[in-house]
Parts: C-alpha cells; sequence; structure tokens
C-alpha cells in the first residue's frame, strides 16, 4: 500500500469518524431536545385530562350525584372524541379500588398493553405499538380512578428520520470531498519523498554528485538537507576511498617496480654466469651488477621494515640528548659520505634535550645527512637546532644541487625520486624523506623542507623541548 | 509484487469496509438510544396535583353547613334580608313526637332500607341492628317522620310507657340517602370497632375524596371519631350508657349507639 | 641483424638485457630515459623496441605513441603485473608484455617470436655453411635439408644461439630436456650425433669442464 494512500484511507477514517460521532451526538440533542418539548405538551394536555376529569368527579359529587362508571365512560368518550390540535391522544380509565381493579372503565389504548405494563401512578414510559411510539403517563385521581393517557410521538421520530436521512447525504458528500483533498494533499506531500527515493536510488547507482535539494520549511526539507549532506559526506568519502585506493595502487607499484627491478638484474646476471663460461670483465660486471643490486634490495627491504614498523606501533617517547643522537648519525654517516665525493659535516652542539626515540633520531638525522650528501658534491652539511617556545627546530642544510619546486611536495612519498637514475646510482630507494616524515610524525612533529634548484636545501624537523636532566648523561 | 498488489487491495478493501460502519454511526446511536428508551419508567417531570376538594364540594357536607348556618340565625328572622347570601327560609324539621307524622308503610319501607344499607357498609353492627329492631318491635313502636326545607328527613320511633324512650332517632339526607346522624338506644349492648366504623361510614357516604379523614388527636374526639380538615367535618361514633331517661320506674338503665356527622373546625394538633 | 632499441632506466637491467641481446646477435641501442629514447626513434629505425613503462620524461605509454605510426614493434617491459595495466598496454598496440623479474632466455624467445611475427626476420639462424629455419623447424647444411630429431634441433638452436660461449653441460641439458640433468651421456650422445650429421666435429669443441661451444667464424 503506498503512503500517499495509507494517508487517505487515515485521514477519511477519522473524518467520518469524527463526523459521524459530531452528527450522531447533533441529531440526538435535537431529538432529546424535541421530545422534552413534546413531554411538555404532553403533560399540560395529561394534566388538562386530569384535570378534566377530576372537575367532573367533583361537580358529580357537589350535585350530590353518584360518581358511576357508566357516567365516567360516556364522559371519557365525549371528552376524547374530538381530534384537537397536536399529535394523536389516547386514554384510558381506571378503577384502582378493590377487585375492579383489572378492568379499564374506559380505553382505547392499544389492546396489546397489559394494564401491568403501564406506568405506575405520576410516572411515564414509552411504549411501542405497531410500528409508532408512543409516550404514556399516568396519574391517580380523586376517589380511586387513575387516568392513563398516551401520545402519539411518531411526529419527532419521522422528523429525526428526516434529518438522519439528510445528514446521511451530506456525511456521503463529505467523504468523498475528504477524499478528494487528501488524494491532492498527500500526493503534494509525498512529491518531495519521490524525489528523494530517486534520487538515493540514483546515488546508491553510483551518481555521489547528485542532490535532492527540496525546498519546504518541514520535515521533509530537512531530511532533504540531511540527506544532501549525508550524499556530500559519502561524496566525500567515495572520493577519498578512491583516492586512497588510487594511493595504495601507487604504493603498489612504486614498491613492485623498486622490488622486481634489482630482483631482474640479479637474475639475469646469476644466469648468465650459470650458463655460460664468460670472460673475466664480463664476470666481474655481471657479479658488481648482483651485490649492488642485492644491497639496493637488502636498503629496501630494511627500509619499509622500519616504515611499516613505525606504522604499527606506538612510540615510547624519552628525554634525548639531541647532541648525542646527531652525532651517532653523524658518525654512523660517514662511509656513504666518503663515498659521495667527501662531504663535511658540521654538527652544532646545543646541549637541548627532547622528547624522542634516540635510535629513531639517529636514524632521522642519518637519512638527512645522506639525502644532503647526495644532494651534491664538496659542500658542508649543517646540522644546527634552536629552540622556539616549547618545539626544538633540527635543521640540516645542504649546499647541493635542490629540488625543484614542482617537486617538492612529492618527494615525502614513499619511492618517489627526483632523478632516478642518479638516486639509483647512489643507491637511493625512495624511501629516506618518506621515513624521515613519518619519524616526526611520530614525534609529534613535522618536516618541512625549503629548497631551490642550485641553492641547495634545508629540511627542518620540529620536536617536543624537554628540560636537560639534571645528572644527564650528556654524549 | 503481484503479491504486493494484492495486498494494497485487500488494504483498501478494507478501508473502504471500515468506513461505511463509521457512516453508519448515527444509525447504530438511535437504535441503541430507542431500545434503551421503550419500555423504561420515568417520573413525569411535572406531576399533575389533584384538586384539594373541600366541604363545600361535597353535597352532603355542603347540605350540612347550609342547615347549621340557617339553623344559627334563626327561624324568626326575617325571610328575605337585603344583601343576604342565604336566599331562603330554614324549617328544621320537628324532632317531638307531637309534631312528627306516623310514617306509613312506603316510609317504614324506607328507613328499613336505610338500615340495611347502614348494615351492609358495615357501619352499622349486624347485632346493635338486630337489637335496634327488637327493642323496636318489643315496644310495638309506631314510626314518626318529619322533614326540614333543606331535604333532611328524621325518622324516630319511641318507647315506654309514655312514649318518653326515644329508642331510634335517624337523620337522613334525602337526595343521597345519606345517614347523617343516628342515635339508637336500648336494653342491650355491643363492642364496637370505632376506627373501622367510621372509615365504612366515611366510604358509605363517598366523603372519602376529602382525603384527609384522620383521628383528631388532642381533642376530646380522640376516642371516637375521626376529622377531615379539608372538609372541616367531623365523625363520631360511640356506645355507652343513656341515663339520661327517666320512667315512672325512675332513671332507666339504657345504652345508646350514636353515628354523628356535622361540621366541625377543630383545632387539631398534628 | 635485426636492430633493437632498449629503453630502460635501470642501467643494471639495460645492461644485461644489451649483453644478452647481442650475444643472441642483435644489434643494441640503449635508451635510459623517455626523451632521449624519443630522439633516437626520430633518428633510426628500429625493428623491435623493448620499452619499461616507468620512465623518467617520457614513459612507456607515450613512446607507444611515438611508435605506433613507424609500425615498429613493442614489447613492453614492466613490474606492473595487474590485469589492468596489461590490457591498457596491448590495446595501445604492444605486441607483447614482459613481467619483471623476466629471465633472459625469455626475453629472447618473446623477441624473436614478435619479429617472426611481424615478419621482420629472426626466421633463421646460420652458422658456417648450416641454416636452422625457426618457422619450418628445418636445418639445411650446404643447402640439403638435414633430419633431425626435435631434441637435437633444440639443442643445435641452443648452441648457435650461444656462438662462443662456452656453455655449461646442465644448462644445456636443462634448457633442451628441461629438469635435471640425470646422466652426461644423453647430452653427449646428442651432440656427437650433431656433429656427425652436420660434419661439425671441430666447429663444436668441448671445452674442459665446462662443456660446449660453437666455435666464432
Amino acid at each position: 500500500m503506498r503512503f500517499s494512500e495509507k494517508l487517505v484511507c487515515t485521514i477519511l477514517l477519522v473524518v467520518v469518524t469524527f463526523f459521524a460521532l459530531g452528527g450522531s451526538a447533533l441529531l440526538y440533542g435535537d431529538f432529546q431536545d424535541r421530545l422534552s418539548s413534546l413531554a411538555d405538551q404532553e403533560q399540560n394536555r395529561h394534566d388538562m385530562l386530569c384535570y378534566t376529569l377530576e372537575n367532573e368527579i367533583l361537580t358529580l359529587h357537589r350535585q350530590g350525584e353518584a360518581v358511576t362508571e357508566s357516567g365516567l365512560r360516556d364522559f371519557c368518550a365525549d371528552l376524547l372524541d374530538p381530534a384537537e390540535g397536536g399529535p394523536a391522544q389516547l386514554a384510558a380509565l381506571y378503577r384502582t379500588d378493590g377487585d375492579a381493579g383489572q378492568g379499564a372503565v374506559y380505553s382505547c389504548l392499544p389492546a396489546a398493553w397489559e394494564k401491568t405494563a403501564l406506568p405506575g401512578s405520576d410516572q411515564r414510559m414509552i411504549l411501542r405499538s405497531g410500528d409508532s411510539l408512543w409516550r404514556v403517563y399516568c396519574t391517580d385521581l380523586l376517589d380511586d380512578w387513575t387516568l392513563v393517557s398516551a401520545y402519539d410521538l411518531s411526529e419527532a421520530f419521522d422528523a429525526r428520520s428526516r434529518s438522519l436521512q439528510r445528514f446521511l447525504l451530506l456525511e456521503a458528500a463529505v467523504v468523498i470531498g475528504a477524499a478528494a483533498a487528501a488524494a491532492i494533499f498527500s500526493r503534494r506531500l509525498i512529491r518531495p519523498l519521490a524525489v528523494l527515493n530517486q534520487a538515493s536510488r540514483r546515488i546508491a547507482a553510483g551518481d555521489y554528485a547528485l542532490r535532492t535539494d527540496v525546498r519546504t520549511d518541514d520535515e521533509i526539507g530537512q531530511l532533504s538537507q540531511s540527506f544532501d549532506r549525508m550524499a556530500a559526506a559519502v561524496q566525500d568519502k567515495v572520493a577519498a576511498l578512491e583516492l586512497s585506493v588510487q594511493q595504495r595502487e601507487d604504493f603498489m607499484g612504486a614498491f613492485t617496480h623498486e622490488l622486481k627491478t634489482p630482483m631482474t638484474g640479479i637474475l639475469g646476471y646469476a644466469d648468465l654466469l650459470r650458463s655460460m663460461r664468460p670472460d673475466p670483465a664480463e664476470q666481474r660486471e655481471a657479479a658488481r651488477a648482483i651485490y649492488h643490486e642485492a644491497h639496493r634490495l637488502e636498503s629496501l627491504s630494511g627500509k619499509l621494515l622500519q616504515l611499516l614498523h613505525l606504522d604499527e606501533e606506538e612510540l615510547t617517547l624519552e628525554p634525548v640528548s639531541l647532541d648525542k643522537a646527531v652525532n651517532q648519525a653523524v658518525k654512523a654517516a660517514r662511509p656513504a659520505l666518503e663515498q659521495n665525493g667527501h662531504a663535511r659535516v658540521e654538527a652544532i652542539s646545543t646541549g637541548l634535550w627532547v622528547q624522542g626515540d634516540t635510535d629513531l633520531l639517529c636514524d632521522l638525522v642519518l637519512n638527512l645527512i645522506t639525502n644532503a650528501a647526495k644532494a651534491g658534491p664538496g659542500g658542508t652539511i649543517t646540522v644546527s637546532a634552536q629552540q622556539v617556545g616549547k618545539a626544538v627546530l633540527l635543521r640540516v642544510r645542504d649546499h647541493g644541487c635542490g629540488i625543484p619546486a614542482d617537486q617538492l611536495a612529492r618527494v615525502t612519498e614513499p619511492f618517489y625520486m627526483v632523478d632516478k637514475s642518479r638516486a639509483r646510482k647512489q643507491g637511493g630507494s625512495g624511501l629516506g624523506l618518506a621515513l624521515c616524515s613519518r619519524i616526526a610524525q611520530a614525534h609529534g612533529g613535522t618536516l618541512t623542507i625549503d629548497s631551490a634548484p642550485g641553492k641547495g636545501t634545508a629540511v627542518t624537523v620540529t620536536l617536543q623541548a624537554v628540560p636537560a636532566p639534571e645528572e644527564g648523561g650528556a654524549l | 509484487m503481484k503479491r504486493r498488489k494484492l495486498k494494497r487491495g485487500w488494504m483498501l478493501a478494507l478501508c473502504a469496509a471500515a468506513i461505511v460502519p463509521l457512516a453508519a454511526i448515527p444509525l447504530g446511536w438511535f437504535a441503541l438510544t430507542d431500545a434503551a428508551m421503550v419500555g423504561q419508567t420515568r417520573d413525569q417531570k411535572t406531576p399533575y396535583t389533584s384538586i384539594v376538594p373541600t366541604g363545600d364540594d361535597y353535597y352532603l357536607l355542603r347540605q350540612l353547613n347550609t342547615r347549621v348556618e340557617l339553623a344559627a340565625r334563626g327561624a324568626t328572622r326575617s325571610l328575605y334580608e337585603e344583601g343576604d347570601e342565604m336566599a331562603g327560609m330554614y324549617l328544621s324539621g320537628a324532632s317531638y313526637i307531637e309534631d312528627m307524622t306516623v310514617a306509613d308503610s312506603s316510609m317504614q319501607q324506607y328507613l328499613q332500607d336505610v338500615l340495611d344499607s347502614l348494615s351492609y357498609g358495615r357501619v352499622l353492627p349486624s347485632e346493635w341492628l338486630a337489637t335496634i329492631r327488637a327493642e323496636i318491635g318489643y315496644w310495638g313502636s309506631q314510626i314518626y317522620y318529619s322533614t326540614d326545607t333543606l331535604g333532611f328527613v328524621r325518622l324516630a320511633a319511641f318507647g315506654g310507657e309514655n312514649q318518653e324512650i326515644c329508642l331510634l332517632d335517624l337523620e337522613v339526607e334525602s337526595l343521597t340517602g345519606k345517614v347523617v346522624s343516628l342515635w339508637a338506644s336500648t336494653e342491650e349492648t355491643h363492642p364496637i370497632d370505632v376506627g373501622n366504623t367510621l372509615l365504612a361510614w366515611v366510604e358509605l357516604n363517598e366523603l372519602d375524596g376529602l382525603g384527609d379523614w384522620a383521628v383528631p388527636v388532642g381533642t376530646d374526639y380522640e376516642q371516637s371519631g375521626l376529622y377531615s380538615q379539608n372538609g372541616q367535618a367531623l365523625m363520631t361514633c360511640a356506645t355507652g350508657m343513656d341515663d339520661s331517661i327517666w320512667t315512672q320506674l325512675g332513671r332507666s338503665e339504657r345504652h345508646y349507639f350514636s353515628l354523628q356527622l356535622g361540621p366541625r373546625d377543630l383545632e387539631v394538633s398534628q | 641483424m635485426n636492430r633493437i632499441l632498449i629503453v630502460e632506466d635501470e642501467q643494471t637491467i639495460s645492461r644485461l638485457i644489451e649483453v644478452s641481446l647481442t650475444r643472441a646477435g642483435y644489434e643494441c641501442t640503449v635508451a635510459n630515459d623517455g626523451v632521449t629514447a624519443a630522439d633516437l626513434i626520430q633518428d633510426n629505425d628500429f625493428d623491435l623496441a623493448l620499452l619499461d613503462i616507468m620512465l623518467p620524461g617520457l614513459d612507456g605509454y607515450d613512446l607507444l605513441e611515438y611508435l605506433r605510426p613507424m609500425g615498429t614493434p613493442v614489447i613492453f617491459l614492466t613490474a606492473k603485473s595487474s590485469v589492468k595495466d596489461r590490457v591498457r598496454g596491448l590495446s595501445l598496440g604492444a605486441d607483447d608484455y614482459l613481467v619483471k623479474p623476466f629471465e633472459v632466455e625469455e626475453l629472447i624467445a618473446r623477441v624473436e617470436a614478435v619479429l617472426r611475427r611481424t615478419g621482420r626476420g629472426g626466421q633463421t639462424l646460420t652458422a658456417f655453411d648450416v641454416t636452422l629455419d625457426l618457422t619450418e623447424r628445418r636445418v639445411t647444411c650446404g643447402g640439403k635439408t638435414v633430419d633431425l630429431t626435435p631434441r637435437e634441433f633444440a639443442l643445435l638452436e641452443q648452441l648457435m644461439r650461444n656462438r662462443g660461449a662456452a656453455l655449461y653441460r646442465d644448462v644445456l641439458y636443462e634448457r633442451v630436456w628441461g629438469g635435471e640433468m640425470a646422466d652426461t651421456r644423453t647430452l653427449d650422445l646428442h651432440i656427437q650425433r650433431l656433429r656427425k650429421k652436420l660434419n661439425w666435429h671441430d666447429k663444436i669443441e668441448t671445452v674442459y669442464r665446462v662443456g660446449y661451444r660453437l666455435k666464432k667464424e
């Protein structure tokens, strides 16, 4: 069942119920009023009858004549004979004393009404005779006479059924009108819902840019707005998801490339070596290639493991002497430095302490120095640090070739290399800066790179400063 | 899909089916209220209050009142007085034997009928009737009667050597044939039930329409009377020793039975 | 002599391919980045190009655009092995696709297959008076057809492909018969038969403690 139909049905049921109840109450009230005004009329006529009879009885007494049944019977017959205005009147006169109480002295009441079924003195009741209803009054008169009179209520009942007929016609008209109005109203009400429904289907089918844009100031409008917000959120989420999938794919592509290229070299040269006896020069070239490629794989796997490790584990940071970490790194960098054009490292001792992990900080500095050394020959690499507020800025600066501005943003991506062939020659894996950036993040800091091609690069890492311990083991 | 359509059809049909009985609420309502209305007894809103009759509404009492009033004026006053409501002259009937007429047979029969109707109406106990008849027979009394101008007939019988004992003194209103007073003197006495006798007499006189016959508590008639405030009339019934009669043999020891109906204004304590 | 362009930014790999293909009798030109490769393509006419997809400068797909109008067949070399990349490469008109790490043997086989398919030679190998027709799997010696068993044919192909190189016995066996060498007699026997059938008694040399070598002319 459709919602609009439900709405129409509900409205109709409610309207009909209340209309019928209200109409009933109204008609009933009218009917009661009519009955009650008729009752006043009837009571008057009954009282008049009573009075006339009593007066007759007293007149007879006054004249000293006997009050006889036959006399009163004739009197009643005369009294009731002329058709008066107003509803028909029937009456009966009973003698209540002694044995004579059973039979009526005079009666024009319907024969079906037993004396016992009639009301007692000063009471009234409604009795049915055939199709018509009569209201019956009873009063005990002087000298043990009882008068019963009945008045036809047909007029009131007829009037009521006429009203009822009119009311039912009116009700039918109201139901039809209400159905039409409710149908129009509910359709208007539901149109935005249909729009929403269609929109949600299309969004589910992939049309994430779609918006419902129903502008009403009711709940449906709010729903539309919420829905649009949701659609926007979904769109963002999907975009982010797609981006992340793209990044993952890129990473995986770069990773396989980095992994498979040395493997191809190793396999190829090894195959060459095993399949034939090469001349010494070839043999040396092959062995050299195998060695270098294996070395590349080793360094790649080491850095990759470190990256994964950083991703997985929560670091426990402790106060670290920055000087100690830098000195360690400089010492470790010496072989690499000697290989790359004998760059000189100048480490400025600062005596600062930072919150961190010694090994990771050492790695960070080592990577930065190695990177700086690869950037260009000859120049001096400066490692300095300074405290700014609660942060310590650790800076590694070189005067090498620099990084083009358009690639500055990408150099921290894993496997990104500005000059691939050069990086290869120097045994780079493309993971160094990515790792540094990750280490900085793990320390709650950032890594920023300032560089200009030909002028050199300065990498700045922010770390959290801590006061030097009183009796710390310096260096 | 088809099932859903079917269900929808059912729901719509159900809705339509629900609307019809709801629309017919008034019919049900009236059927119920009508059924509840028929045959139910209710008090009338303004019940008819019966006319409260007065003494004047009863011919008998009115005659008695008139008689008292006229008697109070006295027969000696001028017959037609200017501005007098009581236009007419009252001449009371004789109560002494000398002035009364000897009843002929029809008059005697009338007396017998009156006495019978009293007895039949359980006003005059049958033993008292028998005793009265026996007394009259014993003395071989003549029945005398007199009439007054209002239509009261006095019937009497006397006994004793010189007719000095009034054996029976009875007044009847001639139009209605109702007895308004009875006096009987006898040798024997019988017990009577004053209350029931008086009630029977009220009924016989068709004065029950006054509706307020009651024992006049706090008056001299507490033991022997019934009083109607509406009619301002007193009825008494009594028996007792009649020692007012002097015969040649001296004070005679006789009993009496008496019924009296007459206008009276009593202060009845409530 | 077919001319082959090798475009590969990894010098180790490019060098390896160069060595292997030169030995197999192809003339090789190496480019280490896309721009150099594009220049080379402009100036020369190559029979085949081996393209790495991830290149600095222009990547493999861009180079393919260059090469297609010239009708030069292309084999992609890539570390990417996803079906998506493979389909993209092939739909763009690459003739074959080789996923790293590959074996040199396979590379040579693919190169020959592509050359053969595109009708640019590679159908025959020649040494002295013997011609080996790879398509028809026929060997002629001085214009006369020589009947060879499939094993003998494969063995001869190996020797002719690696002329002048002393091939190890186990590798020969592995390449012809497949699997570990059970005994040396089978290989020796086949070599003997070849020498006899082709009258190559002095051309196929036995190298002490290594294996066999087909003499260079």
